[in-house]
């Protein structure tokens, strides 16, 4: 019986070896590029799940596939998906690929419905880019408004008005730009007072005039928003607050009441409304330990609280 | 020649004998092979068989790294229980050290071999769970059928039940949890992904036999002074009149349990040997258990000058306000003070040393008799209980409050609420589970309130379910609702944490010190000279982390926008869940830039009012809001 090595001599086995590592290199390096085998609005469908797991490699794959489509809508949504998976595809994003498919719907397929988030993200590419440095804040309000005068009262619309409204909320220390921001949401509310972004959009205001210490305002907005969270919960069954802002809300709305207001029958309303509605809140003791202390004092508020500012 | 043929004839034979030699030595080696083979082969059906792989059911596999106590067993109690009532299914318990948990997971996660439920942390685990778990959040609005009439237990008599125990029998699963499953939440994700089991609280372990000893009391006594609940509570508790967790004892101050910590100290000395006993098991992370609880009691009263927007917090701009501009003084902030030297009071209670002790050290300390007492989680309850066996009784209680008598009465006056508190041991589903009903059914086996306590009865934890019994030593793992929240940390950035940590650890671990007042002095003088030199860069550090949040915050949002886009629905038909998620990530990423751009505002203020140095007068107008 001849030794193994003895083996590799004969030509016949290295041929053989040989021939076995080719073929495994050969598998093992290449790149299955080849399309799916199946039709482009199954791609897309696969393709959009893929993302989801952010398996992107695959993902481009399949949206190449869904590429083919002769279909215009699908074919919009694939150049869509395509520029989501080249913006937010972690590690190795392309932005400037991104931008020329979000571009492609927009300019070859207006009126697909995947037109009008093309454009959204077109925008929010403009006034939140992945540096600072690189904001083009007019360019960027110009692209919501386009949005919210093509698709009036549609879901990416009412984002659009909501991300417009917030580039002048952002400047913090520009008063006028601000109240801007703050008199475009209540026309805008005022207009489509069903829209799901109202409560989030009076919560917003009530936190700017928080920051500008305008305490009835602030109080007066948060109240708003909370009324119409729950008109949104009547509607729908569910809210659009977190439970996490409307606990924080509530805090606010009855320690700005006590504290800034001096209106204590407020104070007391909502930190009832903290211990009544906000089970498992951390700030439900506080809340009633606070309601006894009103409730015993509402003739002479004491400042000894802890919450009085020294 | 005649010669020559001999010796070729010879050649040959030896050749033939030699080969005839191999061939015998490869047949017994090939059939030493195949034996062997045969024989593993046979092992591997044989086991196979007998886990059920081998059949036609189900089978499920539950992976966890809850080694502790007899958690192991209490599970495979579990199996065999669900066993009885759904045959058809298999479960698999696959225990796995904690040390190698996460690269096993990761390993067959990445092959897809991964079990169907894993233990997972749905805080910190993100990247994993968003490639390779499930959400769960289609199956928690539905109620857990193990909750029904059919299942419905009796009350068990070894337990103690709290008032508040509703009927679960159509309850949406999420709500009989007592959390509302709100730790199973990944914000970043906008979906539910763990089903927990237990919750876990934090408390003082101690050894009721040492603390006997020393204090000369009994131990009826000593349990009636530290709030363990007598017969006489439980008896209340079991008919509904209170929660069973005794009087509170508010009775039990600081000062008794310093008295208490030298006594042991007196108990060791008495023996001769004074490092035999120590009062309290320290290391690095016990130090900190007690930093984390005394620190947020004692800031509490800096609430006041901190909260300009009211929301019951201190943002970081809020504390670069309030030192910078000399609202709140470091160095004679009386709060700030009294934290520090009540935790370099409770550090000279620990093992000399205890910095670079690690926490098995002091689990090691506390069950061999030579610590009276340690601070630590539930979640080491059953390992505690498990060591000690019967060698000594354990006492449980909560951080004692300053009494009206003590130095620190002013300021540790309330305990950390645990209202918010979330329950653990979170199982995930695995994306490629082939039997993800089946998991789903499992786990909603084991949290099902009669399974969930009993479950948790065995593993020596609080259970997760709402109304779930406890047994009665555990009842002061019971989350306390009523307290006060975190308010201050004392940095505002990871310069400033570094600086402070090291500071810190060489303030509570000095041994020998001529007077506290004066370390704390030089300590405090010390940092708050570094906090002046890096908070403001700090922060800008902070403000940059923070952009690149919201643009993930950003990613997220888009996710949500896509899965709206695939419905192709207005908003008032869209999925709640769907719809509920835009409008949080969308206001939330939107809020949180306004959030930014108000607290940068505000940071650049002070730097105005103070040039970037810290103001040690207290400004004179009583508001400064921005």
């Amino acid at each position: 019986m001849t030794s193994l090595p003895s083996r590799f001599q004969n030509w016949r086995w290295l041929v053989l070896a040989g021939a076995s590592l080719l073929a495994a290199a050969t598998g093992c390096s290449a790149k299955d590029d080849a399309l799916p085998d199946v039709p482009p609005a199954d791609a897309l469908e696969e393709g959009w799940e893929l993302i989801r797991v952010a398996n992107f490699e695959d993902a481009e794959r399949y949206l190449r596939r869904a590429l083919e489509a002769e279909e215009p809508e699908t074919l919009a949504e694939a150049c869509y998906a395509m520029g989501h998976l080249w913006q937010y595809r972690i590690m190795d994003e392309d932005l400037a690929q991104a931008r020329q498919y979000y571009q492609r719907v927009v300019d070859e397929f207006p009126t697909s419905r995947t037109a009008a988030w093309a454009m959204l993200a077109l925008a929010r590419m403009e006034s939140l880019p992945k540096t600072e440095k690189d904001q083009d804040i007019d360019q960027a309000r110009q692209m919501y408004q386009q949005i919210i005068e093509d698709y009036p009262g549609q879901i990416p619309a009412h984002e659009a008005a909501y991300r417009y409204a917030h580039t002048f909320l952002e400047q913090a220390q520009d008063l006028e730009a601000q109240q801007e921001g703050i008199d475009y949401l209540l026309d805008y509310i005022q207009k489509y007072p069903e829209t799901y972004l109202a409560a989030v959009m009076f919560y917003d205001i009530a936190g700017v005039y928080t920051f500008q210490k305008q305490w009835t305002k602030a109080v007066d907005f948060y109240i708003r928003a909370d009324e119409k969270d729950q008109q949104f919960e009547q509607r729908f069954g569910d809210r659009t607050l977190s439970f996490n802002r409307r606990s924080v809300m509530y805090f606010q709305i009855a320690q700005i009441a006590e504290h800034e207001l001096k209106n204590y029958d407020l104070a007391i309303k909502w930190y009832r409304r903290i211990v009544n509605d906000l089970d498992r809140d951390n700030r439900q003791y506080w809340a009633r330990k606070s309601i006894e202390r009103l409730t015993g004092a509402q003739q002479e508020p004491s400042d000894a609280d802890d919450g009085s500012r020294s | 020649m005649t010669q020559q043929s001999e010796t070729a004839r010879l050649l040959a034979e030896k050749a033939r004998a030699k080969q005839k030699k191999e061939k015998v030595r490869n047949i017994i080696g090939m059939v030493v092979l195949g034996v062997a083979f045969l024989w593993s082969a046979a092992v591997v059906a044989v086991r196979s068989f007998d886990r059920g792989l081998l059949s036609d059911k189900p089978t499920i596999r539950f992976a966890h790294w809850q080694l502790e106590g007899d958690t192991v067993n209490a599970i495979e109690w579990a199996i065999e229980d669900y066993k009885k009532v759904n045959p058809d299914v298999r479960v698999l318990q696959i225990p796995v050290p904690e040390r190698a948990y996460q690269q096993w997971i990761r390993v067959r996660l990445i092959g897809r071999t991964a079990p169907d439920l894993i233990e997972i942390n749905p805080w910190q685990w993100q990247n994993i769970i968003v490639k390779y778990f499930t959400p769960i959040g289609e199956y928690i609005d539905r109620p857990n059928p193990y909750n029904s009439g059919e299942f419905a237990e009796a009350k068990d008599p070894e337990l103690v039940y709290p008032d508040d125990r509703p009927d679960l029998e159509g309850v949406p699963w999420r709500q009989t949890y007592a959390d509302n499953m709100e730790g199973s939440w990944v914000n970043d994700l906008q979906d539910y992904y763990g089903m927990p089991m237990s919750i876990f609280t934090i408390r003082v372990f101690a050894n009721a036999d040492l603390l006997s000893e020393a204090t000369g009391l009994s131990k009826k006594e000593l349990r009636a002074l530290v709030g363990v609940p007598t017969a006489g509570d439980l008896q209340e508790a079991a008919e509904g009149n209170s929660d069973g967790t005794g009087p509170g004892r508010p009775d039990f101050t600081l000062s008794d349990f310093f008295a208490m910590c030298e006594q042991i100290k007196q108990l060791a000395r008495d023996k001769g040997d004074e490092g035999s006993i120590v009062p309290i098991a320290g290391s690095k992370y016990i130090a900190q258990i007690f930093q984390n609880r005394y620190f947020q009691m004692a800031f509490w009263g800096l609430r006041p000058d901190l909260d300009l927007d009211y929301n019951g917090s201190s943002s970081t701009a809020e504390r670069i306000r309030a030192i910078f501009t000399g609202r709140l003084n470091l160095e004679t902030n009386p709060q700030v003070a009294a934290a520090h030297k009540l935790l370099y009071e409770i550090s000279r209670q620990f093992n000399p040393g205890f910095a670079q002790s690690d926490r098995d050290l002091s689990v090691f300390l506390f069950t061999q008799g030579k610590a009276a007492m340690i601070a630590t989680g539930s979640w080491e309850a059953g390992t505690l209980y498990g060591i000690v066996g019967g060698e000594f009784d354990i006492l449980v209680f909560d951080f004692p409050l300053a009494g009206p008598d003590s130095k620190y009465a002013e300021y540790i006056q309330e305990r950390i609420s645990e209202a918010g508190l979330q329950a653990g041991f979170a199982m995930g589903l695995t994306k490629h589970s082939t039997h993800k009903a089946e998991a789903v059914d499992f786990m909603h086996f084991l949290t099902s309130r009669r399974i969930n306590e009993q479950l948790n009865k065995r593993f020596k934890w609080f259970p997760a379910i709402r109304g779930a019994g406890t047994v009665p030593e555990l009842t002061n793992f019971r989350p306390k609702v009523e307290g006060i929240w975190k308010v201050f940390e004392m940095h505002v950035g990871s310069d400033t944490l570094r600086e402070y940590e090291q500071a810190y650890q060489g303030f509570i671990g000095k041994e020998h010190i001529r007077s506290l007042d004066a370390h704390f002095q030089q300590f405090i003088e010390g940092y708050e000279k570094k906090f002046g030199q890096l908070a403001l860069s700090d922060f800008q550090k902070g403000y940059r982390a923070r952009y690149d949040r919201i643009t993930q915050m950003e990613r997220q949002a888009a996710d949500a926008r896509m899965r709206v886009i695939r419905a192709d629905k207005e908003i008032d038909q869209l999925d709640p869940v769907l719809r509920r998620n835009l409008v949080s990530l969308v206001a939330g990423s939107a809020g949180a830039k306004v959030t930014r751009e108000q607290e940068q505002a505000l940071v650049e203020q002070v730097r105005e009012q103070t040039g970037g140095n810290i103001q040690k007068q207290s400004p004179s107008q009583p508001e400064d809001r921005p």
